[in-house]
């Protein structure tokens, strides 16, 4: 468990680097930020010295290389637009960028989960077929567009919850379920089809047989549709993290998906840097979260069969029976 | 006591209904073990099916018959009641516990789980007697383990140990030992015959093999097309079969077959349960088949030997 | 005094302000000049107010707050001086700095904190009388030594907006408290409308650079107060500002990025924004219905030219001849690309000038839509078969639908025999190989009417040496050079009229459409008037709550 986490770590130094160098050097590769920053009627002289200004004067590879060493310190440089440190810039947009995918994310999973259980558990019923139909739509309905069905009705006919912005406790919650749709659809679909296999499986024939409760038998059912579905949740929250540039952009959250539309116009090199390898260390951090978990709801990961010579317990045998009878 | 009398079993699958049992009686005392035989698709796992009512609507229907288990009749139970004969009355072993164990789970909460209210006050020490009477050694050091932590064997005897864990009057062991290798195989049924005769259990084994059957069962039950062909004490049966569908199974079978292998001495394959021959099932793949056969079937026909056979062209013996 | 100088907000748009105290003739022309160069507001000029009430305007509207929704405000910085890199950054410098010669809402420079100026026979020395009495947002009183520290503050490269000026300064000198002289390196005609807004020289040294930007202490109508990235700038009314004229009569300013257009006009619906900027004609039908919100329209805010990049090259081009030009303004159909895409909003541009610009001729009208005659012009000119790309750039915040807008053109053109490529680019890469001199073709540019009211600055685009140019005309630079030379404005304005029928004549560009700076204000806006020619957000002194 503890080899596997760490070579998860050293591929995700290794896909960050990959990452840090190729977008270095694509970023670089069509015009820098020199004319947008010098006044209309700039001299070519006053726009070197904006260009010395910038660093851009010296070779890519020195400037890569400086680059490096900074980031190993821990520096993700310098915001020629906006002239701050840029993890001055990138840090508030991911914690604003975290919540509302973490928000939108367990409302996800918890009503995706609940609502593809119950379909699974009443197939074939007006229940199924509702969730199904939603889960279509969830899966189809851009997130724009649903953000802005949402404001037209909660915000501006409704007046329940602002239309943009994070100023109050009710401002994530539009945001959250735009985001959310899709994401919500997946999972319940996908816990639905889980769940549906898993209650025709032996083990669930085998638990019924037991004359449990039902909702002992749920909670067998749901613990064993739990490991695709976290494996998708995984995936899905990388994608919320994503997918937040549009809705961020409709509904004006201060995240990172908006600094990253003004870095890339801005040709901020050092921000579209530091914003993609934050947002690399995100997906990292969630892929090893991903296979916390699947260790901790699977005991065959937690525990392979091979490795139960550490604990040294004694080999179990089978009574030797009388001489068996031969056929 | 485990009681099936004409049993109608179906299965709903897109409109089209099947007819997996067709009037099956199997009668299981007391302390006697009965082996259902028959091919997969026959209606064997639907009886047992049908025994624990796992099969309900919308999949499909016990449409008639009795199914009584120590005298309740399991077809008029409401869910509650039909969990409590699950639980009190029946003990189920599966044919492969590696798919019908709870990954998830540790042996000792899954065998926890059944146990009766006077036992899980100690429930640690009455698994670990219960495990070790079915030969686990150590099984105290064991009882933290996940079944993928234990060989198939093993994961057998925990099945068991759940099966017998609510202390059930009757047993239904669903192929227990095909998932099993031979040896292993041997030492299962050598057990399941001891439980029974140790608990007084009644045992309904079922199986393709009609040999593994008498290792253990002293009647069998022969199934074909979701009817009872033959049964009868299982050493009359072996000795003089009389329906030439239990002739070919004895003739196809040796101990230690592979699972869900053809029978290879039985030409063709067996019938498809939602396209039923009108005659007899076995018309269609029977070397003794007349027009007679084709049309309808015959009655039950008793024998001196003290067994019962459906056919018009019974094998000579 | 205040009143005696520049009289109500509402006499503004209408009358010349009236100078006291002025000292030599060179004084005289050189103020007159600035005024008239960048204020000769044409008739399309100036902006109106759809039914806002009159008289309505409470004195004071204690502690209530009025928010902005703008699209973006660029990079956000709150330091007046910083915040000159064009585009929406100007909010902020127009809210908490205040310069020496300010723009009025024609556009036009009046005196701010210098009260009168003079120039030295050499032109090169620019000596200021400052404003007596004025509070920096510190309580400090304003003097020569926060126009000196703001002036050298910039000569830092950071500043890069700065360049161009920092390049051109020599010295700066404090003569006594209240008068400061500016030397240039040479003659510098816009010096004064160039100088940076005068910073807390005192609290600057203090707390340095880094903290400054962060709290920058200025003397503008409005106080920084708090700002929150990506999100919003909180500023707060000034209430000892000089001009009393511009001192809101609300407590808090709230500058709220909303990029989504849509998400804006449903703030202003919820009220949770009090005004929204940039407002489409889509999104003005959708607030008819809406009685609580008005629209407010600033005409002729900016424009979107079709610039032809082959004019710098020495390589024969088609498109270097002036009838192909003219053929292809006469082919676009102008009118009904601003009736079908700007619905309203949006008009034929007379010429390739501002009706804000220094010397525009209004006698030069639009080239009628004629497809026969510009297909006959190709014909003769032997380029019936014209091959070329139009490049353009997503995402300006001068020209909207600037993508459709190029569509529509190359369509046209194709109608008669013109095959024209589009390729769009994100704004840096497009703006790079533009100062680079990369694209050949056509491209498009919008030219927001706040920079070209100054005539001057059509050198950018059609001067040999300017920043984004596309022609190399002798005739051109020569009438440049003599602009940036004339030190009476009446010389300036006549060379300003030469260029600009020259232009006209060479079809140099293509004004494709000519586009108004629009808003929507809610109920709790009493007033709002907006600047000729803006097409940014702000200034927002000119706002009133109800």
């Amino acid at each position: 468990m503890l080899r596997y986490t760490g070579t998860r770590f050293l591929q995700g130094l290794i896909a960050l680097f990959f990452i840090v160098t190729v977008v270095f050097f694509l970023a670089r590769m069509s015009g820098d930020a020199t004319a947008l920053l010098a006044p209309p009627d700039a001299t070519p002289e006053q726009l070197d010295a904006v260009r010395v200004e910038l660093g851009l004067d010296r070779p890519i590879l020195v400037q890569y290389w400086d680059y490096l060493q900074g980031l190993v310190t821990g520096d993700l440089g310098r915001s020629t637009s906006y002239r701050v440190p840029v993890s001055d810039l990138v840090v508030p947009g991911m914690q604003a960028t975290a919540k509302l995918a973490l928000v939108a994310f367990l409302f996800a999973l918890v009503l995706g989960v609940a609502a593809g259980a119950l379909a699974a558990f009443r197939s074939n019923t007006p229940t199924d077929y509702g969730v199904r139909l939603m889960a279509v739509l969830g899966q189809s309905i851009p997130s724009f567009w649903l953000g802005m069905i949402l404001v037209a009705v909660f915000s501006v006919s409704l007046g329940w919850f602002p239309a943009f912005g994070d100023a109050t406790a009710t401002s994530i919650v539009l945001p959250a379920i735009s985001l959310a749709a899709f994401a919500l659809a997946s999972i319940a679909r996908l816990t639905r089809s889980t769940v549906l296999e898993m209650l025709s499986k032996d083990q669930t024939l085998f638990e019924r047989s037991k004359g449990v409760a039902p909702a002992t038998l749920v909670v067998h059912v749901l613990r064993n549709s739990s490991l695709p579905v976290v494996t998708l949740a995984g995936i899905q929250l990388g994608a919320l993290f994503s997918g937040t540039i549009v809705i961020e952009n409709l509904f004006a959250w201060p995240g990172v998906g908006q600094l990253a539309i003004q870095a890339i116009n801005a040709k901020d090199f050092a921000l579209i840097q530091g914003i993609v390898i934050v947002n690399t260390l995100v997906f990292i951090a969630l892929l090893f979260i991903v296979d916390v978990l699947y260790g901790l709801l699977d005991p065959r990961v937690r525990r392979p069969a091979a490795s139960r010579g550490k604990k040294k317990r004694p080999t179990t045998t089978v009574q030797p029976i009388d001489v068996m009878e031969t056929v | 006591m485990l009681d099936v009398k004409n049993l109608h079993t179906e299965y709903y699958q897109g409109g089209r209904v099947a007819h997996a049992a067709r009037g099956v009686s199997i009668h299981v005392p007391q302390g006697q073990a009965v082996a259902l035989v028959g091919e997969s698709g026959s209606g064997k796992s639907t009886v047992a099916q049908s025994v624990m009512r796992m099969i309900r609507p919308p999949v499909g229907n016990l449409r008639e018959g009795i199914v009584s288990v120590n005298g309740i009749d399991v077809r008029l139970c409401t869910d509650r009641q039909m969990r409590q004969v699950l639980r009190n009355e029946i003990g189920f072993i599966p044919q492969d516990p590696t798919t019908a164990l709870d990954p998830l789970y540790t042996i000792r909460s899954q065998i926890k789980e059944v146990l009766p209210e006077e036992d899980k006050r100690n429930a640690d020490q009455v698994i670990t007697e219960l495990l070790e009477s079915l030969g686990i050694v150590n099984a105290a050091d064991r009882l933290g383990d996940y079944p993928h932590e234990f060989s198939g064997g093993m994961k057998q005897r925990v099945a068991i140990a759940i099966a017998l864990a609510k202390r059930p009057s009757v047993l239904i062991a669903d192929e227990p030992t095909t998932a099993l290798d031979v040896t292993t195989q041997v030492g299962i049924l050598r057990l399941l015959d001891r439980l029974r005769r140790e608990r007084n259990l009644a045992t309904l084994f079922i199986t393709h093999n009609i040999r593994v059957a008498r290792l253990l069962c002293q009647h069998v039950v022969v199934m074909y097309g979701g009817i009872v062909v033959e049964s009868g004490p299982i050493e009359q049966v072996m000795a003089a079969p009389s329906h030439p569908y239990t002739r070919a199974l004895l003739d196809a079978s040796v101990l230690g077959d592979r699972p869900r292998q053809k029978l290879r001495a039985i030409p063709g394959n067996p019938p498809s349960l939602f396209a039923m021959p009108q005659g007899c099932p076995f018309s269609p793949r029977c070397a003794n088949a007349t027009d007679q056969c084709h049309e309808g079937l015959p009655s039950e026909v008793a024998t001196e030997q003290g067994t019962r056979y459906t056919c018009w062209n019974p094998v000579a013996s | 005094m205040s009143k005696a100088l520049l009289g109500t907000r509402r006499a503004i748009s209408g009358g010349r302000p009236r100078r006291n105290h002025v000292r030599g003739l060179r004084v005289v022309a050189g103020a007159a000049a600035l005024a008239l160069a960048l204020g000769a507001c044409g008739s399309g000029g100036g902006s109106s107010v759809d039914e806002l009430g009159e008289g309505d305007i409470p004195e004071v509207a204690e502690n209530q707050t009025l928010t902005v929704g703008v699209a973006t405000l660029q990079q956000q910085y709150a330091d007046p001086v910083l915040a000159n890199e064009g585009g929406n950054t100007y909010p902020i410098k127009w809210s908490v700095g205040e310069p020496l010669l300010r723009q009025d809402l024609n556009a036009k420079f009046v005196p701010a904190l210098a009260t009168e100026w003079e120039v030295s026979e050499d032109g090169r020395t620019w000596t200021f009388k400052l404003r007596e009495g004025v509070k920096m947002h510190d309580g400090s009183d304003f003097d020569a030594e926060d126009v000196k520290a703001s002036i050298e503050r910039v000569s830092d490269p950071e500043f890069t907006s700065y360049a161009t000026f920092a390049g051109r300064i020599d010295k700066v000198e404090v003569i006594d408290p209240l008068t400061v002289a500016v030397t240039s390196k040479e003659p510098y005609a816009t010096l004064p409308m160039d100088i940076p807004a005068p910073i807390a020289s005192d609290y600057y040294e203090k707390v340095g650079e880094k903290e400054f930007r962060k709290a920058p202490v200025a003397a503008g109508p409005f106080k920084f107060v708090s700002q929150k990235f990506n999100d919003s700038m909180t500023l707060e009314s000034f209430k000892d500002f000089w001009d009393k004229d511009r001192i809101a009569n609300f407590k808090t300013l709230v500058l709220k990025i909303i990029p989504d257009e849509s998400s804006r006009v449903a703030g202003l619906q919820t009220g949770q924004i009090d005004i929204a900027q940039g407002i489409s004609p889509n999104s003005a039908a959708q607030l008819e219905n809406d009685k609580s919100i008005r629209l407010i329209k600033g005409e002729a805010a900016s424009q979107g030219h079709v610039l032809y990049m082959d004019n710098y090259f020495p390589e024969d081009s088609p498109l270097k001849d002036p009838n192909v030009r003219k053929a292809l303004t006469l082919a676009v159909d102008r009118q009904a690309i601003a009736d079908s895409l700007y619905r309203g909003f949006g008009s034929v541009p007379a010429n390739n000038t501002f009706p804000v610009t220094l010397g525009n001729d209004p006698s030069l009208t639009a080239l009628p839509y004629n497809p026969d005659e510009a297909k006959q012009l190709l014909a003769d000119a032997g380029a019936s078969n014209l091959k070329f790309t139009l490049t353009l750039y997503n995402a300006t915040t001068a020209v909207t639908d600037v993508q459709k807008m190029a569509e529509a053109v190359v369509g046209y053109w194709k109608e008669i025999g013109v095959e024209a490529t589009l390729d769009v680019q994100d704004p840096a890469t497009y703006l790079d190989s533009v100062v680079k001199h990369q694209l050949r073709g056509a491209i498009v540019l919008g030219m927001p009417g706040l920079l070209m009211a100054d005539p001057q600055n059509y050198q950018i685009f059609f001067g040999s040496d300017g920043g984004y140019t596309t022609v190399k005309d002798p005739k051109l630079d020569t009438m440049f050079a003599d602009m940036s030379e004339a030190m009476d404005p009446a010389d300036k304005e006549a060379i300003a009229k030469e260029m600009g029928t020259y232009l006209y004549d060479q079809s140099y560009s293509l004004p494709v459409v000519s586009l108004d700076a629009v808003y929507a204000v809610g109920p709790t806006v009493a007033d709002f008037e907006l600047m000729s020619g803006n097409p940014y957000a702000g200034p927002f002194w000119s706002l009133r709550a109800k």
